[in-house]
């Protein structure tokens, strides 16, 4: 299978690249096309909280873009209920083979420490994102200390 | 042949079999007489190690060039007999070459020479050149008042232009010997299989872009091929996409691509015919009319029928459905702007197309003018606010004007009892609070109308509406009987037909004709006193003067 080698070799630079952020993967050596990834956002309300992300690659991959679903619940206007994630870098219509899932998974840190109201999967959070900022962080916050994992000291 | 002779073709033997070293060429002229040999060798040189730029006087302006790679040189050489003994003679040839530099060559030849007396030189002469032709290069450089171009006629334009080519086949050949880490499938891959994407450099090979592009040829919507990389948008080369997707599957897409980019354009449309199918430039004065060069067929840009002048596209119901339901898709919104001729052009059919729609779905024509009746709410009896035609908005039987109740209460009718069939509550809710004050028999006529049977006890003057539609035999009865609540106009003591002053007006024409169809739509004529004023007039005189 071509994606297993590019998988292997994405994984190893990405264990490499020194990027705590982003750089804890858990995954089966049997099945790489499914990865756990821990994002550690660094902004407001989200810093106190570690959320944990499933990319699932296709069996095509790197042709079509792999899906990402958070397994951590967030209170974040660009991520719903059940976890899924609206990112551009990953959109069918934007998929490029070479866009590695370092850069896909920096695109969604990105995502998650400066939400897009503009473009939102969770309408009701992103107006509250926006005219009530105060009342948004303290929601987003309370719900990072109940669901969230723990930061890694 | 003397001895001499014969070793200096030994080591022009020798020298073409380390041409490879320095990818030349070697070709002199030898005759069995004992004349010098001379001849010439192509000296190819490396790529530079920083691009520079090159520039020449192209008409009254100076054009620039960047190039990363310069054009080859040939050293032209003479071997007199005692070579090696005496020097050979040399002299460089090289389109871009300054004569500053030209100059400095001669010289690292003369060196090269002197140092190498008595021995075979030529190698080490050439190598020298290829060693030092580029070295210590301007960032600037002209180059078309070199030796070369003046020497040959060359002019500004013509230079550029030649290096700029060979610049690139030489990238392209070093590109090819080395090999390269493909960015999507990360195997090392020789050049010959891989595919360089222009500006940007992006490296992938053969393979992955070829699935690459199969898959979006399959894909919805095919667009410009891009490099493979996040937001880098070089397009690929025609060789590149060539390569990938093969001939035929190109030519496939090139005509896509360009019949969307003449479909960008404004001021093209597509021969209708489809033997033809040229593309057509629109007549620049008259936007409507496009006429085809090859086939000579005139035909109406919009509606891709025969050009039909002044008069409107006569579209199809279907094709009118069909091209609402692309707009509203929004995918072609340019190809139809094109078609109708302009945006507002645009705007202004969809605006007529919904309208016809909305009648099509929504209104029914009167049974004997045609004109589109909506009934927005009331009772099933209407009367075309047109020609006051009384009709059946169920079965569209004109009704008799005397009696238009008795189609809904005919026992073998087949809308019995159907007077109010389509009418939710709220409608009749309203229906008799506005009807409320006709209902005031005041007269003591209606004494068969017991008003506690139909009203609330609580007397907010509404009807239980559950009760009139239990009885609907009884409810005709009694709305037969008020002949103001029924509002027939004929029986109206205030009610003055042939108010001429309006009817003078009025073109008899425009009663009876199908032309109003779209037009506009008439109101529900749910039998309202107030009603009377707006509908009862002219045209409903019209008619009449017509019959007599």
């Amino acid at each position: 299978m071509s994606s297993s080698r590019r998988l292997q070799k994405e994984l190893g630079d990405l264990k490499q690249c020194g990027v705590k952020a982003y750089n804890s993967v858990e995954y089966d050596e049997q099945n790489l096309l499914h990865w756990v990834v821990t994002l550690l956002p660094d902004k407001e309300p989200y810093c106190k909280g570690a959320f944990r992300v499933s990319i699932d690659f296709p069996a095509d991959y790197p042709f079509k873009p792999p899906k990402i679903t958070f397994n951590t619940k967030i209170y974040h206007p660009n991520i719903d209920e059940k976890g899924q994630v609206c990112l551009g870098i990953v959109s069918p219509d934007n998929w490029k083979p070479a866009t590695r899932t370092e850069q896909v998974l920096m695109a969604l840190l990105g995502l998650i420490n400066e939400p897009e109201p503009d473009h939102p999967l969770r309408s009701d959070l992103a107006e509250e994102f926006l005219k009530d900022r105060k009342k948004f962080n303290k929601t987003a916050e309370e719900f990072t200390k109940k669901h969230a994992d723990k930061r890694p000291e | 042949m003397g001895a001499r002779r014969r070793e200096q073709l030994e080591e022009l033997d020798n020298f073409r079999s380390m041409l490879e070293c320095f990818d030349g060429s070697l070709e002199y002229n030898h005759s069995d007489n004992d004349s010098p040999i001379h001849g010439k060798i192509r000296i190819d040189l490396p790529l530079l190690e920083r691009p520079i730029v090159i520039f020449a006087e192209v008409g009254v302006e100076v054009q620039y060039r960047e190039v990363k790679a310069l054009e080859y040189c040939n050293m032209i050489f003479s071997l007199p007999d005692d070579y090696p003994a005496v020097s050979p003679s040399i002299s460089i040839e090289c389109s871009w070459m300054s004569s500053e530099r030209c100059a400095m060559m001669n010289k690292v030849i003369e060196e090269t020479a002197s140092s190498m007396k008595d021995q075979e030189m030529l190698y080490s002469i050439a190598f020298a050149i290829r060693e030092k032709a580029c070295e210590n290069l301007e960032k600037l450089n002209r180059v078309d008042n070199t030796p070369y171009c003046i020497a040959m006629g060359i002019d500004g334009a013509t230079i550029l232009h030649r290096l700029v080519e060979a610049a690139s086949t030489i990238e392209q050949t070093v590109f090819e010997r080395e090999c390269h880490d493909c960015e999507v499938c990360f195997e090392n891959e020789p050049g010959s299989r891989c595919a360089r994407f222009l500006p940007c450099r992006h490296v992938y090979c053969d393979k992955c872009v070829q699935q690459y592009f199969v898959g979006l040829l399959k894909s919805e919507g095919i667009r410009t091929f891009e490099c493979l990389a996040d937001s880098c948008s070089s397009i690929a080369a025609q060789e590149v996409v060539k390569k990938a997707i093969g001939e035929e599957e190109y030519e496939r897409y090139e005509a896509i691509l360009l019949e969307r980019a003449l479909g960008a354009m404004d001021d093209m449309a597509i021969c209708p015919r489809i033997a033809c199918g040229k593309y057509v430039i629109v007549n620049p004065v008259n936007r409507q009319l496009g006429q085809c060069d090859a086939c000579s067929y005139a035909f109406c840009v919009i509606c891709r029928k025969t050009y039909h002048g002044v008069e409107g596209c006569r579209w199809q119901i279907d094709e009118k459905l069909k091209l609402l339901e692309e707009y509203e898709k929004g995918d072609n919104r340019h190809d139809l702007e094109k078609r109708a001729g302009g945006k507002d052009a645009l705007e202004k059919m969809i605006s007529n197309l919904r309208n016809d729609k909305w009648l099509l779905e929504n209104s029914k024509k009167c049974p004997k003018c045609k004109t589109d009746i909506e009934k927005n709410n009331g009772c099933n009896k209407m009367k075309c606010s047109k020609c006051a035609t009384a009709f059946c908005w169920l079965c569209l039987k004109r009704l008799d004007h005397g009696d238009p109740y008795k189609h809904f209460t005919e026992n073998n009718g087949v809308c019995a009892n159907r007077l109010f069939e389509g009418m939710n509550e709220d409608d009749m809710d309203e229906y008799w609070i506005e009807h409320d004050d006709d209902l005031d028999y005041e007269d003591g006529d209606s004494d068969d109308f017991d008003e506690d049977d139909y009203f609330d006890d609580n007397d907010d003057g509404e009807f239980n509406i559950e009760h009139l539609i239990d009885d609907p035999e009884r409810l005709l009865e009694i709305m037969g009987e008020n002949e103001e609540w029924e509002g027939d106009e004929e029986n109206d003591p205030d009610y003055n037909p042939f108010d001429l002053e309006d009817a003078a007006d009025i073109d008899p024409v425009d009663c009876d004709t199908d032309e109003e169809v779209g037009d506009g739509v008439g109101f529900v004529e749910d039998e309202r006193d107030d009603d009377e004023a707006e509908f009862g007039g002219d045209n409903e005189e019209t008619e009449r003067k017509q019959d007599e």
